[in-house]
């Protein structure tokens, strides 16, 4: 419910936070002019989140959303986001979280609709929910386009605001028209695909006036995408016997109550077992696939002068990762705080700007636009809790 | 007057200065940045609600950012200063363990009431509002999903069918004045070796037996049993309700787990599972009960019922962990409900 800078998820509002910008040059090439020899060194992120302190912050938006029926969601969620935002350090400074609840809600209320409108026609008749996801598939793109422009417009960093110049016709064809391809490609196309998106993404967000370049090789992800491939292909391979067992379980578990329909012990040991190897699995693969994508990504980012790095490591992502899972849903979400800063320092531990002789400077030239007052962007207020 | 150091970026500027904040106690700030003082009224500036320990920042109209650690400074001015007092409030809750302590016992308090009464409550209410062709077009979409992926197919057996029509006329004899109009009671019959004796309901009145039950049946009483068992699940509507509560159960678990993204919906799906099954066993018993009733009134008596939940488990084994998450309630537990119903 309060899902912040996607510590799990693998997509874009991270980035967001994870760079730094570029100097007065309104030029979006990386200029070499002023110090042609000077040195790339790390400045490091920093995560000042704590556990005991989230935890608090968590439950007891929690706890309000639930009295009140919901309508607490939109603040509860932006005082998540700030949270990690505020946490995060560049150079001693944090970054800004601008959003402000009433303008989150209009989001929170279509993707209501949308889930009542699932729910509701899948309770009809299993049938009916093809015209909503249609509908939903249609929907997507653009959302994906109001989602970054109000996230980007709402992050900062010393005050200056980051700002994604996507066109919406792109959103489009990155992700409904390139859809329509896969099937055509027996499938093949999708690493490729997942890079267009992160490209619409990474490489139309500015910093200010600066401009980020994202330069990817398909060929890496197709690297990435075929390791993980290779090796999702032998577990299940693997484990087809469990899933058997879980099969079996489906076969009989139709229906509306039956009057003698005692699960068996067999059955119930392995759907139990089947469920936890599929979490495990299913986190591993996604996980571990998105990290060294990650690492990818950042390493052929850039803006002005400056470079990317981040040194996740795999085994030792994906053991966070997995545990943060287990923990999760064994605790019934109470640990969820933890497995979020958790996830979060380990991220932000392993970011580093690569900087001229190890200098950020701070001559970054932001745009004057059209804001509320308070910082607010006027322009923006549509923010949807989807993957990206 | 309370003053406070601090960091200040002017407006769309990434450079920092040091800067100073004077507050009165009527809400009015003076900034010091460089040589300049800018006053500010209580309506020009925002001081953004504390959170935790992280720097407190104070936006100005002019889009200056102004950035303090010193939190005890802005504590004392707290009152008169301009932010958001609902905010100020879940900061005073936030940063005590008491508070959060207690919100974590209400949100599991709040949820396992919500789930114990809300849920079956709602979901009764619409389940009755729900019009029968819409029954109609669950009942046949469970059925061609049972026909093609499960090994079900219709019985031809004369003496299968003969027997249980026999059965099934008399316990809608017995069902009598109870029966609701709308309900269109009909009898199934399907040869499903691999599932074995069963029976049970769909929404729209469709019964659907299997030939192994009704073999398995030593008397018609016992065969009326389990048809009225039958009857009461579409009565009271248990298919429906329970379509709708497994909804609003997955909902709140999803929500519970949401964070881990696009993990939740499979992560919440064992906790579900086992909430679901506690609803699927207060169905049962009740439809038990609806039965136990009229067999008594009929003039069968309980015990029919009783002798067939007997038979009907005969080959099922129990354990400890089974028992907690099985669809069904143990035998004892059913049965006892009965006596309880035979004793009135």
């Amino acid at each position: 419910m309060y899902e912040i800078m996607d510590t799990d998820q693998p997509n874009s509002e991270d980035n967001a936070h994870s760079e730094e910008a570029q100097p007065d040059s309104p030029t979006d090439r990386p200029t070499t002019e002023e110090s042609p020899t000077a040195p790339l060194r790390p400045v490091g992120f920093e995560f000042t989140g704590a556990t005991g302190e989230y935890f608090r912050i968590w439950i007891v938006n929690l706890l309000l959303s639930v009295v009140t029926l919901g309508f607490y969601w939109p603040w509860a969620a932006v005082r998540s986001r700030r949270y990690f935002h505020a946490n995060t350090r560049l150079e001693g400074h944090s970054f800004d979280y601008l959003a402000k609840p009433k303008s989150l809600l209009i989001g929170y209320l279509v993707a209501l609709v949308f889930f009542a409108l699932y729910l509701g026609a899948g309770f009809f008749n299993p049938f009916f929910v093809y015209p909503v996801l249609i509908l939903y598939g249609v929907a997507a793109p653009w959302m994906v386009y109001k989602t970054l422009r109000f996230r980007s417009r709402n992050t900062a960093y010393r005050n200056v605001r980051f700002k994604f110049s996507g066109r919406l016709s792109d959103s489009y064809t990155t992700y409904l028209g390139w859809a329509f391809v896969v099937p055509f490609t027996l499938g093949l196309i999708i690493p490729y695909w997942a890079m267009k998106k992160k490209e619409y993404f990474m490489d139309n967000l500015q910093f200010g006036k600066g401009y980020f370049n994202f330069k990817p090789l398909a060929g890496e992800y197709y690297k990435y995408y075929m390791l993980f491939g290779a090796i999702v292909f032998g577990l299940y391979l693997g484990i087809a016997l469990l899933a058997f067992g879980v099969a079996a379980l489906f076969g009989g578990g139709f229906g509306a109550a039956p009057i003698e329909g005692d699960l068996s012990p067999g059955i119930m040991t392995s759907m139990v077992a089947g469920y936890f190897l599929v979490i495990v699995f299913a986190t591993g693969f996604q996980q571990g696939l998105w990290m060294l994508l990650f690492n990818y990504n950042l390493s052929v980012w850039s803006i002005g002068k400056f470079r990317f790095e981040s040194k996740m490591k795999l085994f030792k992502f994906l053991g966070i990762a997995v545990s943060n899972v287990l923990a999760s849903v064994l605790t019934l979400g109470l640990l969820v705080p933890w497995a979020k800063v958790r996830m979060a320092k380990y991220r932000f531990e392993n970011l580093y700007v690569l900087a001229p002789n190890g200098e950020l400077g701070e001559h970054f030239a932001a745009e004057h636009e059209d804001e509320g007052a308070f910082g607010e962007a006027a322009t923006d207020f549509m923010d949807f809790e989807i993957g990206l | 007057m309370i003053e406070f150091c601090g960091i200040a970026y002017r407006r769309s500027s990434s450079r920092s200065f040091d800067a100073k904040v004077r507050v009165s106690e009527r809400g009015e700030v003076i900034l010091a940045i460089e040589d300049e003082l800018i006053e500010y009224s209580k309506s020009e500036y925002e001081v953004e609600p504390k959170l935790g320990v992280a720097s407190r920042v104070i936006r100005f109209a002019d889009g200056v950012r102004f950035e303090t650690d010193d939190h005890a400074a802005l504590g004392r001015c707290e009152a008169f200063v301009s932010q958001s007092r609902l905010m100020r409030l879940v900061d005073w809750m936030e940063s005590r363990w008491l508070v959060a302590l207690g919100s974590l016992v209400g949100v599991f308090a709040f949820g396992f009431l919500f789930l114990t009464y809300g849920v079956p409550v709602l979901a009764k209410y619409v389940a009755f509002e729900v019009p029968q062709s819409i029954r109609r077009a669950i009942t046949e979409s469970s059925i061609d999903a049972m026909e093609a992926y499960g090994s079900f197919e219709e019985s031809y057996s004369m003496k299968v069918h003969r027997k249980a029509e026999g059965a099934f006329e008399r316990a809608l004899g017995l069902l009598g004045e109870e029966r609701r109009e709308e309900f269109e009671y009909e009898l199934r019959i399907y040869d499903a070796p691999e599932v074995g004796p069963n029976a049970f309901a769909l929404p729209s009145g469709v019964v659907i037996a299997t030939e192994d039950f009704v073999e398995l049946c030593e008397t018609e009483e016992q065969m009326v049993a389990v048809f009225l068992h039958e009857f009461a699940h579409v009565e009271l509507q248990h298919g429906v309700r329970s379509l709708i509560q497994d909804g609003g159960v997955f909902l709140i678990a999803s929500l519970a787990l949401g964070d881990l993204s696009s993990l939740g919906g499979m992560a919440a799906s064992l906790p579900a599972l086992a909430i679901e099954s506690r609803y699927s066993r207060t169905f049962e018993i009740d439809a038990d009960l609806f039965s136990g009733r009229i067999l008594e009134k009929g003039g069968i008596g309980v015990e029919a019922m009783k002798e067939a939940l007997v038979l009907l488990h005969m080959d099922t084994v129990e354990i400890g962990f089974t028992q907690f998450l099985s669809t069904h309630p143990d035998i004892e537990e059913r049965l006892e409900a009965l006596d309880g119903l035979g004793e009135d």
